[in-house]
């Protein structure tokens, strides 16, 4: 037995431990049939990710899951891998272009693919070298990467499937359009924030009559996009005029008075103009009344020419001129003050505006159903269980979900078009000729997926999905699935949905949630707060062991814990646990 | 003697001491086990945690201390042993939490193993457990902890040694402290140790403390020199006299008073609060003494 030293520094101890741990391949697993399986695949962290308090945590606890598994001697697996996040990542390279004076239209598709994976050749790896640092005991062997080959060939094969079903279809949907970005945004990804704003009192006169409807919206230049107004059928105010037609100021169009069980009697004047092609809950007051959808703006968030004078204006200029017309021309009643949630792109807090658009979707009743039935059924466990409620409402109100973004780094939509025929061909390659026409000119779909796409995919997908893999018959379903609860829609829900839909199995038995790391006055750490704290510098200062102990300790699954409050502890710790054994020298 | 040999012969010289901190690591491995099959981390980490520092360095590294300076003392092997062997139990629960620093010490702990890593993760053995073994230091424990406790409260300095009588009507009680007397005088500054089932020969001053089945008797004079104490108290009486004086002359004042803001004031009233209450508490002592 060799002498310890006397002063324990945590920083050479730990560099050398890990090196002698990967030396002797103990975190490489091979597959030994003889022991009970348990696999974990790490959540991937973005490729443009820095290693903050969060992944510290989700790491550190399967860390400890795995070790302690493997131990208790089970054939224990944990697979590292990295996401390409699609828009983090381009707006990164974006950014870096910038201060180069050069723009995506000026390098075109190829050339800016070609700098973002230059930037994730040069930065991609830096989170997994953190990891490192951490202690994580993971299978180095098997790193993967969501664009890689294997990961690549898997999005294709699961788009090819799940067309070939008729579940993934091309349509005119409302969406979530970000004026800023120019993309298509994901109900999740937009924040609801209180704003100062204003309810715009409008009569719309009844046609042939002196009566008016008087109606209230917050957004007054979209009623150049009216092609409705709607009551309640059972409202005794407004009944009588179902059927009959207003007329829409500044314009002249002829909207019919319909009525819809979506109007609240109760709010305001119990009157609502309904503008399909601006607003999602109009859209579908517009599929059942087959109502014309007129999109008055274009993808910039300026109007358009169905906005006549007002085209080219953007559309916070053209609310102001509306507004200002309409009080000229007598319409509006009354400008009310009020504070109201506006939906914003949680990237760069420009206000969304909901636009119909082409885009893909996948469709989503049929696959939802059998994730709520493996809950159900117990097949599927959250701990702790109250998350299974979040899992639930998510899957019991899901709406088709939107595959296509107007983005270039991620996977490309296997879509051709044909140039003569205009007919669509689904295709893991580019197809030499039209199957319909013959003619030979066709074109990709210029969007590519929507991230989650691929992470859907990662449980199967790292263990070799589509090929029938020795890794994949062995180790999936997985053991567990460690994260926070903040990803439980967009992620585990579709995991979930995708390993049931392709494997036929869940992709993990349970789902262990655990909370966010605060600081003291219980904030979540934001850069912008200033607030961080770089788990980093805690290893540099007393080491990885301190840093996952005070992460650890006080942690009961699916609470927050605030990270300060166990600082204290660090100073004590080490010293005392060492100490301790040099009482046996 | 082969090392096997060795080894049985170690185990058949545990100590109640030992054989309690072997069944405490069990315990600590069965149920830390269940509180990770639940996902209870955060839990299983601080039972470790505690062990280590409670029961294991707080505890159990006091009471062994005579053996292992003894070389004579014929238990010593075992204590090594079982210092070893629950220290390596203990880092491997520890492991998954803290991977370095375990792996460091279990490395220079032990040759047989290669690293912690891979290593067994200890599970429940029903040869070590011992729970009339666990119940019986843990009545040592609290006796020893009150006499501590006792002595902290009445400022006893720990050269000062005394005596420390445990009087109970139970036979199997007075069978437990009789084995432990040792304990006492490592543990507890006793300079001698009396079990009996009844006060004879204890005085009306002893100090007595109430513990589960017995009760615990240390005369006053082994505690306090009386003469000093008095000292002691009749110069704190005169400090805390002058103290309410000064506090008091200045509340009086009206200048002071109608100057100074309330929050001062307020404060001053309460510093003369808190004189006033040590004050009577030393007055108490000085009339107990007197008796």
């Amino acid at each position: 037995m060799k002498e310890l030293e006397k002063v324990y520094d945590p920083s050479i101890v730990e560099e050398r431990l890990y090196e002698q741990w990967m030396e002797k391949k103990y975190f490489h697993t091979k597959i030994d049939k003889s022991k009970k399986p348990y696999c974990i695949v790490m959540p991937p962290p973005n490729i443009t990710g820095q290693l903050h308090m969060g992944h510290a945590l989700d790491n550190t606890i399967q860390d400890i899951l795995i070790r302690w598994k493997r131990m208790s001697g089970y054939n224990a697996l944990w697979i590292p891998g990295i996401d390409h996040a699609s828009i983090s990542t381009e707006l990164k390279v974006v950014q870096k272009m910038a201060e180069e004076g050069v723009t995506k239209s000026d390098v075109g598709r190829e050339g800016f693919l070609k700098r973002a994976w230059e930037w994730k050749e040069e930065y991609g790896g830096i989170i997994l070298k953190q990891l490192r640092k951490m202690g994580s005991s993971c299978d180095w062997d098997r790193v993967r990467f969501t664009m890689d080959e294997g990961l690549s060939d898997a999005v294709l094969e699961v788009f090819m499937r799940l067309h070939e079903k008729g579940l993934i279809y091309r349509g005119e949907k409302i969406v979530n359009w970000c004026p800023q970005c120019q993309t298509t945004i994901s109900d999740a990804e937009v924040n609801h924030i209180d704003k100062a704003g204003h309810f715009y009192h409008i009569t719309y006169p009844i046609k042939d009559s002196e009566e008016g409807l008087l109606l209230a919206t917050t957004r007054p230049e979209t009623i150049l996009g009216d092609t409705a107004i709607a009551v309640h059928p059972e409202d005794e105010r407004y009944q009588h005029l179902i059927g009959k037609t207003c007329i829409l100021p500044l314009v002249g169009r002829e909207l019919p008075i319909v009525g819809d069980t979506y109007v609240d009697r109760e709010f305001g004047t119990g009157v609502v103009k309904i503008t399909p092609a601006h607003d999602p809950n109009d859209f579908e007051v517009g599929l059942r009344h087959d109502l014309p959808r007129i999109n008055v703006m274009n993808d910039d968030g300026t109007m358009n020419e169905k906005a006549g004078e007002y085209q080219g204006l953007d559309r916070m200029e053209a609310r102001k001129r509306i507004v200002e017309k309409l009080k000229e021309e007598g319409y509006l009643v009354k400008i009310e003050d009020i504070t109201h949630a506006v939906g914003v792109h949680e990237r760069c807090n420009v206000v969304v505006e909901p636009l119909i658009k082409l885009q893909w979707f996948v469709k989503m009743e049929e696959l939802a159903r059998p994730a709520i039935e493996a809950y159900k059924k117990e097949d599927l466990r959250f701990i702790p269980d109250r998350f299974g409620k979040v899992y639930l409402h998510w899957l019991e109100n899901i709406r088709d979900w939107c595959i296509s973004r107007q983005l270039w780094w991620g996977h490309r939509i296997p879509a051709y078009y044909c140039e003569k025929c205009g007919h669509v061909e689904i295709s893991k390659t580019a197809p030499s000729s039209c199957s319909k026409c013959g003619c030979d000119k066709l074109h990709q779909d210029e969007d590519t997926l929507d991230t989650w796409f691929s992470s859907a995919l990662w449980p199967f997908s790292t263990l070799g999905w589509p090929e029938n893999t020795e890794d994949l018959q062995h180790f999936y379903p997985t053991s567990v699935l460690v994260t926070a609860y903040d990803i439980i829609f967009f992620w585990v829900v579709r995991m979930v949905f995708s390993g049931l839909e392709q494997m036929g199995e869940i992709p993990f038995k349970d789902v262990f949630i655990h909370g966010l790391i605060r600081d003291e006055q219980g904030r979540k750490f934001s850069k912008s707060l200033g607030n961080g704290i770089d788990p980093l510098d805690v290893i540099s200062k007393y080491g990885a062991d301190a840093l996952r102990l005070m992460l650890i300790t006080g942690n009961a699954p699916g609470n927050d814990m605030n990270f300060i409050g166990n600082v204290w502890m660090l100073a004590e710790i080490l010293p005392i646990n060492y100490g301790m054994l040099l009482v046996l020298y | 003697m082969n090392l096997e040999e060795e080894e049985e012969n170690k185990l058949l010289m545990l100590t109640s001491a030992d054989k309690w901190i072997l069944s405490k690591v069990n315990t600590l491995a069965k149920e830390m086990t269940e509180n990770m099959e639940h996902y209870e981390l955060g839990l299983a980490v601080q039972k470790v945690h505690d062990f280590l520092w409670d029961e294991y360095c707080d505890w159990y590294i006091e009471m062994v201390k005579p053996r292992l300076y003894d070389k004579e003392d014929s238990t010593r092997g075992a204590a090594l042993w079982t210092l070893k062997n629950v220290l390596i139990t203990a880092l491997k629960l520890l492991h998954p939490y803290m991977p370095f620093i375990t792996e460091e010490i279990f490395q220079h702990l032990q040759s047989s193993e290669e690293s912690i890593m891979i290593s067994q993760w200890p599970t429940f053995k029903e040869e070590w457990n011992n729970k009339e073994n666990e119940q019986e230091i843990d009545m040592l424990k609290e006796a020893i902890r009150s006499i501590r406790n006792i002595r902290a409260e009445m400022n006893v300095v720990p050269s000062r040694k005394a005596q420390v009588f445990v009087v109970s009507q139970h036979e199997d009680v007075r069978g437990v402290f009789e084995k432990s007397k040792t304990f006492f005088k490592t543990l507890a500054y006793a300079s001698d140790v009396m079990i009996q089932e009844d006060k004879t020969g204890i005085g009306e001053d002893a100090v007595s403390i109430v513990i589960h089945n017995a009760v615990i008797y240390i005369p006053f004079a082994d505690l306090v020199d009386l003469e000093k104490e008095m000292e002691r108290l009749t110069k704190e009486r005169e400090k805390m006299l002058k103290e309410i004086e000064r506090v008091e002359k200045k509340l009086s004042n009206q200048g002071f008073v109608a100057k100074a803001p309330v929050s001062v004031i307020e404060e001053e009233k309460a510093k003369g609060e808190k004189y006033k209450a040590i004050l009577a508490q030393v007055e108490e002592r000085i009339a107990q003494l007197k008796k």
